[in-house]
């Protein structure tokens, strides 16, 4: 190729570069879980004008940080996802769900009709906040003055883990040393193979179901035992559950087979699956009468019988999701016989208004109240 | 006016439509959220909370609430069955000593529905109805309960086959946890029941007019104890039976011609053995719906009835008499501690009839007894 050839080549690589920055909202990873200007998240010198580009978030404020963080990131998982006030749910600027809010929560569902529960998995507010309480979420930033550890058993690694106690950071070497709090449970930077490496903010999330360490697992779910090859399958509400509605919520993976162990999401990708690497006991079929009824504990990944009051759920409440014997489409239907309970038909993921994470309030000191949740399966018990 | 005719039709469907789908816990004795279950160790829960009974994952702040053991089948915070002294009905249904708040006292039948409130005949909870031993009154087996009617195929009267669970409480055969009602009497308009018939456990019997005595029978109500102007089981001026559950067609839905029951009640006379089938039809007792012409009756009886077999018969057990007997029948008190004819003509002379029909004769037993036709 000669000199003027070689400098047209350049020249349109740059141009079309250019177009798909500014076509596409100045980011390159334009189908990738984040999108807009790399320094909506990224400093190259942790350096603006002689200030620091860098913040973290401590005791319910923002502050300019001079020590620069891992990976160029302008701040942690806590300054992206905060928000100071209590209506905000997406940050105006990179689109990221707030998951803690520090005053209440204004939006996201209610089960009272008057306490709102910000997005899909609740929100941090509740345990982290002045006015939270240990008891009402996963304890990620501070110990949990309740538990000393996880209950329900870990499946695996239990001295000084992350399936212990979210809030201590891992203090063995690898990929996982220091993990803790968020990347206790979202595995944003993967386990060592080279998908993971770039982190799975930057993968490819566009499709309906989210199925695969190409597309980040849904969000960000995954396995490291196995690496990245298993993690927790879905299809995302576009806006989190900001409303959500029989038709507008997320979907959720079960998984119909085997339980009798506690050591489950590398063969079901199911969202069941993955609590029970923290939670194993709570989740474990009764080995003792070959795996059915009676149960022990309450069931999770369990298949609605499609008999007596269970018939009663066949419309889909977001409160009291179900699980899906295989991801398809948003459905507003449930079907008994083939839908399942899990554990987040009862629980937040991150944080409720209610005791034990609950969806609604199970302590209330009204007895429908108290049981108003429980009756959306077990419909004669009203 | 096709408007306002719509409307009503529309309201009255919908009022239909709550009724068929309102639920049952919270009006049951378990879910009344006055009276309901009240365990001392989860008292973070309100009154006639879930939680009381059914422990979602045996653990609240990685601690179990009392009694630990660990998880128990139905979530239930100790085990469903073990034996006839064992059981988790008991351990809520005691005077006192139990998990349940301020204990609960459920008296005999003779007692609650009949008035006998003399010190020594009656039971005071359920677990001491199902605690009497031979030679000190009688109790329902239940392991009988287990081994033959759970899990298996039974037939009703009408030889209609029906089975339950094999793994639930035996109790549970009558008696619906999430629906059984507090039936105190007195209470007026529906019936509060607290059965259901093993042939339909997920329905209440006995709440519907046409599941009462009174529907099927001529029935007598006996008098309340140590009266003649008062009835049972309300102590009121009722007898015909219109508040009371059938309990013939409860009793019947094992106690019949269609199953044989083995009893091993080591309380039973004479046991073990097979239990006496119960025909209660019109070719069967004449304590039944036979004809029995009917003689030397004491009142309020005249003429043919047909009885509740819960008026000769505890449901759960006898303080002191054998074959669950009550303690007083037709307000007077009976004493049956063996099978002797003294014992027998206790019965049969005292509360219901005058004189022997052929005194100096046969025992009573030999012609008087259920099978017997007589």
């Amino acid at each position: 190729m000669n000199r003027p050839a070689m400098t047209l080549l350049i020249k349109s690589m740059v141009i079309a570069s250019l177009l798909l920055v500014s076509v596409q909202g100045n980011c390159l990873f334009s189908l990738a879980a984040v999108s807009g200007p790399c320094s909506n998240c990224h400093t190259m010198h942790n350096s603006q004008g002689g200030q620091p580009m860098a913040y973290s978030f401590s005791h319910g404020s923002f502050s300019i940080d001079s020590e620069p963080k891992p990976s160029l990131l302008v701040t942690d998982c806590i300054g992206c996802h905060t928000a100071t006030d209590g209506s905000t749910w997406r940050d105006e600027s990179t689109g990221a769900p707030i998951v803690y809010n520090t005053q209440e929560p204004s939006y996201g569902a209610t089960s009272d009709g008057v306490t709102r529960q910000g997005l899909a998995a609740g929100n941090f507010y509740w345990v982290e906040s002045a006015a939270g309480d240990h008891a009402n979420g996963h304890n990620i930033l501070s110990s949990d003055v309740n538990l000393s550890q996880a209950p329900g058993s870990s499946s695996g690694c239990r001295n000084n883990s992350c399936h212990v106690n979210l809030d201590r950071p891992y203090a063995g070497g690898g990929p996982l040393a220091g993990r803790a709090a968020c990347q206790g449970c979202h595995m944003v930077t993967g386990h060592g193979s080279s998908l993971s490496m770039t982190g799975f903010h930057h993968k490819d999330d566009s499709a309906t179901i989210i199925n695969s360490a190409e597309q980040g697992w849904y969000r960000f779910l995954a396995g490291h035992y196995s690496a990245d090859g298993h993690g927790v399958s879905g299809i995302k509400d576009p806006d989190w559950e900001y409303d959500p509605t029989s038709t507008r919520h997320n979907e959720y993976l079960g998984y119909q087979g085997d339980k009798t162990r506690d050591t489950l999401l590398s063969e079901s990708n199911s969202m069941t699956g993955f609590c029970v690497g923290c939670h194993g006991d709570f989740h474990k079929q009764d080995v003792t009468s070959s795996g059915s009824s009676p149960w022990l504990r309450h069931p999770s990944d369990a298949v609605l019988p499609a008999s007596g009051e269970y018939l009663g759920y066949t419309e889909y409440n977001p409160l009291i999701p179900v699980a899906r014997p295989s991801l398809g489409s948003v459905s507003s239907q449930v079907t008994p016989g083939q839908d399942m309970v899990m554990c987040l038909s009862c629980h937040r993921a991150h944080a409720s208004p209610y005791y034990k994470m609950l969806r609604w309030d199970y302590r209330s000191d009204s007895l429908s109240t108290a049981l108003s949740g429980c009756t959306v399966c077990h419909t004669s018990k009203n | 006016m096709y408007k306002g005719v719509t409307l009503l039709i529309t309201l009255t469907g919908l009022l239909i439509l709550g009724m068929a789908y309102a639920g049952t816990y919270t009006m049951s004795a378990h879910g009344n959220e006055d009276y309901g279950v009240k365990r001392f160790s989860t008292s973070q829960y309100t009154v006639g909370h879930c939680g009381h009974c059914h422990e979602q994952h045996a653990s609240i702040g990685g601690v179990e609430p009392a009694p630990t053991g660990g998880p128990h089948g139905y979530l239930l915070f100790n085990p469903n069955f073990v034996d006839q002294s064992t059981n988790f009905c008991y351990d809520c249904h005691v005077q006192s000593g139990g998990y349940q708040v301020d204990g609960i006292i459920n008296y005999s039948y003779s007692y609650a529905y009949g008035g006998n409130d003399t010190p020594g005949s009656y039971d005071f909870d359920i677990k001491q109805a199902f605690s009497h031993a031979y030679g000190s009154g009688s109790s329902h087996f239940l392991p009988d309960i287990v081994d033959q009617v759970l899990g298996k195929s039974l037939r009703d009267a009408s030889n209609t086959p029906w089975s339950l669970p094999g793994s639930i409480n035996p109790c549970s055969a009558c008696h619906n946890p999430h629906m059984a009602q507090r039936n105190m009497p007195g209470i007026g308009g529906e019936l509060l029941t607290a059965v259901s018939r093993p042939s339909d456990p997920d329905n209440l019997w006995g709440d519907g007019s046409g599941q009462r005595m009174s529907a099927e029978y001529n029935y007598q109500a006996p008098y309340w104890y140590n009266s003649t102007i008062y009835f049972e089981p309300a102590r009121n001026l009722v007898q015909d039976g219109s508040n009371q559950p059938n309990f013939v067609v409860l009793c019947t839905d094992c106690h019949n011609t269609n199953n044989t029951i083995y009893s091993t009640n080591p309380g039973l006379p004479r046991g073990p053995r097979e239990l006496i089938q119960i025909d209660w039809g019109e070719s069967g007792d004449k304590h039944g719906r036979r004809n029995g012409d009917a003689k030397k009756l004491l009142a309020p009886y005249s003429g043919q009835h047909t009885l509740s077999c819960l008026d000769c018969h505890e449901p759960h057990g006898s303080r002191t008499n054998i074959y669950l007997l009550r303690t007083s029948i037709n307000g007077r008190d009976v004493s049956v501690g063996s099978e002797s004819n003294a014992h027998w003509e206790n019965i049969c002379y005292g509360p219901c009839h005058q004189t022997h029909h052929t005194p100096g004769g046969q025992e009573c037993s030999d012609c008087h007894r259920h099978g017997q036709r007589f």
